[in-house]
């Protein structure tokens, strides 16, 4: 048999280790999917109940990109839809719980999330920030968004997030 | 190369122990020593991930090729940060979420990288995990010394696991002080990280002194 190449060597030996590491990950992760997916959806369960939507229901619909979960429930006796919709970039992480009227499409609530793995300091202004433009259209957010001084990265998340929110709304009504 | 077992076991917990003499791994001992609990999650996550790499690294040293060594270990490394990763956020969700950050980045964790370029790489498998679990048994010690200091000063409680904390407030109304946030600021951990290892390292000396001070007497009185 003929002699391998020294560097095609190399390159074999680090191709075989780096599949030996995604198998044992693939069988961790298989492990350990349903407890982490259980966690998340608890997670998400008291940020709803930390918003006050009543009775949440999870939506079947067509989910956009970023979109991770649609809802259905009450808002101060109001029928409104709930958006969770993550925005990454390379500085961090967003997700953002959006309340949105099923009726005439105004934002009544957001509530930002900041993922653990977000490096430590960045968006952290953004929690428990209550927003001043309740019952806005998606034109009010678009001309009258007010950022948060001194994050500019978060508050840039935070508005595409609203944004998608939106878009999701849209393809919810149309259908 | 013979190793004996008991002196490289305890190596790592004073004589060289990773954070206090070599000043390794400071990232995360400044970073996560706010509280006693993060410091012993992180701890317990550094141990499993340096005891299963210096494993791995010292069964497959004889066949690694030496250019790309390092490349291996990080390799190995990082996926036990993963399985640890994954791991500590399917069951202990709450302590990943403390920790953030701080978990992945134990894959760049100078102990770890270090320890399997000058010792795992070098010695058998047995000898190799020993060393990690010395090394990592010290990295706990400096840590939850840290987080002890820090948390006292800080708040006034140590927070051993959930919520089984001790309250040190009593104390502090005796002497009629306030614990202050300060210790529990980045700027509060350089200082007491500073003072934690100034004070181990007189010790270690004086100790050492003593030590040699009575070998000298013993030889001089025959």
């Amino acid at each position: 048999m003929k002699k391998l190449p020294y560097p095609a060597y190399l390159a074999l030996f680090l191709g075989i280790l780096g599949i030996i590491s995604a198998g044992l990950l693939a069988g961790i992760n298989i492990l350990t999917a349903p407890a982490i997916k259980a966690n998340e959806e608890k997670k998400l369960a008291e940020q709803l109940k930390v918003i006050e939507v009543e009775s949440p229901k999870i939506l079947e619909v067509e989910l956009l990109e970023n979109v991770q979960n649609a809802y259905e429930g009450l808002y101060s006796g109001k029928e409104v839809y709930v958006f969770n919709v993550q925005n990454k970039n390379q500085y961090l992480t967003i997700q953002t719980l959006v309340v949105i009227t099923k009726e005439d499409g105004k934002i009544l609530n957001i509530s930002v999330g900041l993922p653990a793995t977000n490096p430590p300091g960045i968006g952290g202004s953004f929690e428990g920030v209550k927003f001043g433009l309740i019952d806005a259209t998606q034109e009010d957010y678009d001309s009258k968004f007010v950022k948060v001084t001194g994050a500019t990265i978060s508050s840039n998340s935070v508005k595409a997030c609203v944004k998608l929110a939106f878009d999701q709304y849209k393809v919810i009504k149309e259908a | 190369m013979k190793v004996n077992q008991k002196q490289n076991f305890l190596k790592g917990l004073i004589k060289e122990n990773p954070v206090f003499v070599f000043v390794l791994g400071i990232c995360s001992t400044l970073a996560v020593t706010t509280s006693l609990e993060s410091g012993i999650g992180m701890s317990l996550a550094v141990i499993f991930v340096l005891f299963f790499s210096n494993v791995v690294i010292s069964l497959i040293k004889n066949i690694i090729p030496n250019d790309i060594r390092i490349p291996v270990f990080i390799i190995v490394i990082t996926t036990f940060v993963s399985v640890v990763e994954l791991i500590m956020q399917a069951y202990l969700p709450d302590l990943y979420d403390q920790l953030g950050v701080f978990v992945a980045l134990i894959a760049v964790n100078c102990i770890i990288l270090g320890r399997a370029e000058a010792f795992a790489s070098k010695n058998n498998v047995l000898s190799s995990a020993i060393d990690a679990l010395g090394m990592g048994l010290g990295y706990t010690i400096a840590i939850c010394l840290v987080s002890i200091v820090r948390e006292v000063l800080g708040t006034g409680l140590i927070t051993i696991w959930g919520n089984a904390k001790i309250n040190l407030m009593p104390i502090f109304d005796f002497f009629h002080v306030k614990p202050s946030a300060f210790f529990t600021s980045n700027v509060g951990a350089f200082i007491v990280l500073g003072i934690v290892i100034g004070i181990v390292n007189a010790i270690v000396f004086a100790v050492k002194d003593k030590k040699e001070k009575i070998k000298k007497e013993v030889k001089a009185n025959g």
